[in-house]
């Protein structure tokens, strides 16, 4: 499991990528909350290279995304293959994070 | 009677100066959920066979009599294939000569996985510290689980097999009032004494039939309390999913509500048609203020509605293929029935296809019978 963050004008961008199970999110979950609750602005992640998401990942999206809010930021998933938009679609995920097909997509709902 | 061999062992094995910076090659697996073995690997190896004198005994009929040899080759542990009639494989690949066991492999033995660790003397104390908390916590998880109903209109049977780590599954039944009957199971996302606790806290609400001013026989209204109640934000980051049914006999009606969950399927008498019931809600305690949906039907006679959590479905197989939920109802509805023990009977399907490694969250199958 990777996580790359990089920064797109005011707008953070973390790419995950490979399997987001239990043991993966104990390896990554710090980078990803460090890497992007302290700066404070809307953030997009890109899931077009997980593979799997586990309970635990959810909780880790969840927790980053809440700890945004806090600062009157927004958090938007983009990308997200069929066999991980069906989790997602099971936790009724959506119904808080935002989620959309594309990064350009994503983009523009940030830049609205 | 293990935990006394264990200490023996690894008190011969530090006495002949075994240790290796004060480091252990252990053989670890889980027997049940209630017990754990560790062999640690001395300087004359350890066999593993289906009879004594093999050192590791593996009571289990795809068990050679001696099935493998392992033992310490220089700064390595190596397994060696004995001639076993079903094979010896390392991380899912099969042993045809002496193979280099890594430290964090899984050896697969028959329906056995055993792991590969190399650990201190006090990491083997810890562990076993660890563990034995772990199996506390596990017992009182089952110990709130309700019976096995045989003898009445609506059978109930269920399989639960906390995993090594000790997810956050529950679940419970029984008669709400007149001819009520409810049936629920939450998973909580996490691992550990924590997510245990959080699921016994769920669980005495609901099995007490008592949050506070709610009708227990309206699913939606059940997890707008509950979301209301155990937020995350105030519950240590902890979230569940829930599935929530209540069945009127008089009526045959089934109502019920998912938060966050996967379905639960209803599968007719002849397994011909196995049906999805899930509503569309989200996680309990990830947002407050969201309102629940439930929906209804009627349960014909015979159809048997199975309930359980995603760590029954969520593994990988032995050709590498992620599962999905789609995988584990087609076990339902194939396969020969076991009908005096179903349940148990696709937790052994489900252990047959996974990749050892990946069996690595709570097993937790309901099983209602409305006739």
């Amino acid at each position: 499991m990777d996580v790359t963050i990089t920064e797109i004008g005011s707008v953070t961008k973390a790419a995950l990528a490979g399997r987001l199970d239990s043991a993966q999110v104990g390896v990554v979950e710090s980078q990803f909350t460090s890497g992007i609750i302290p700066k404070e602005q809307d953030t997009l992640v890109d899931l077009s290279s997980v593979t799997f998401i586990a309970s635990l990942g959810i909780r880790m999206l969840l927790t980053v995304a809440r700890g945004l809010s806090r600062h009157g930021a927004r958090m938007i998933l983009f990308g997200a293959t069929p066999e991980v938009m069906e989790i997602l679609e099971t936790t009724a995920l959506s119904d808080i994070i935002p989620v959309f097909d594309s990064e350009g997509d994503a983009l523009a709902e940030v830049s609205a | 009677m293990a935990d006394i061999d264990q200490t023996q062992i690894v008190t011969l094995a530090r006495d002949i100066d075994l240790v290796a910076g004060d480091r252990l090659h252990c053989l670890e697996y889980s027997l049940s959920a209630d017990s754990e073995e560790r062999h640690v690997i001395g300087p004359l190896g350890l066999k593993i066979g289906r009879t004594s004198p093999a050192d590791i005994v593996i009571a289990d009929s795809e068990v050679s009599r001696g099935h493998c040899m392992v033992t310490i080759v220089g700064e390595d542990v190596v397994v060696a294939d004995l001639g076993s009639t079903n094979g010896t494989y390392v991380d899912g690949t099969r042993v045809t000569a002496p193979t280099v066991l890594p430290v964090g492999s899984v050896l697969q033995v028959g329906n056995r996985s055993i792991k590969h660790e190399w650990r201190t003397s006090s990491e083997i104390k810890q562990s076993d510290d660890f563990n034995r908390e772990l199996k506390m916590a596990a017992s009182y998880v089952r110990a709130l689980l309700p019976e096995p109903v045989t003898d009445q209109s609506i059978r109930a049977r269920w399989t639960y097999l906390p995993s090594a780590k000790l997810g956050g599954d529950a679940f419970g039944y029984g008669h709400l009032r007149d001819e009520l009957f409810v049936c629920y199971l939450v998973d909580v996302a996490g691992h550990g004494a924590g997510a245990a606790m959080h699921a016994v806290a769920i669980m005495n609400q609901l099995r007490q039939h008592a949050l506070p001013n709610t009708d227990m026989a309206d699913p939606a209204a059940v997890l707008r309390r509950l979301n209301e109640l155990f937020q995350m934000d105030e519950h240590a980051g902890l979230y569940f999913t829930i599935w929530y049914g209540v069945y009127d006999g008089a009526t045959r009606r089934l109502e019920y509500a998912s938060g966050g969950h996967h379905a639960s399927y209803l599968v007719s008498r002849d397994r011909s048609e196995a049906m999805p019931l899930r509503t569309r809600n989200t996680l309990i305690g990830a947002m407050p203020g969201i309102q629940y949906k439930s929906d209804s039907l009627i349960v014909p006679n015979g159809h048997r509605l199975f309930i359980f959590s995603d760590g029954v479905y969520e593994i990988i197989d032995k050709d590498g293929k992620q599962w999905g939920i789609a995988d584990f109802v087609a076990l339902l509805q194939n396969g020969p029935e076991d009908h005096a023990d179903e349940t148990n009977r696709l937790y052994r399907e489900v252990c047959a296809r996974a990749r050892p490694d990946t069996l690595d969250d709570d097993f937790s199958l309901v099983m209602l019978t409305f006739d």
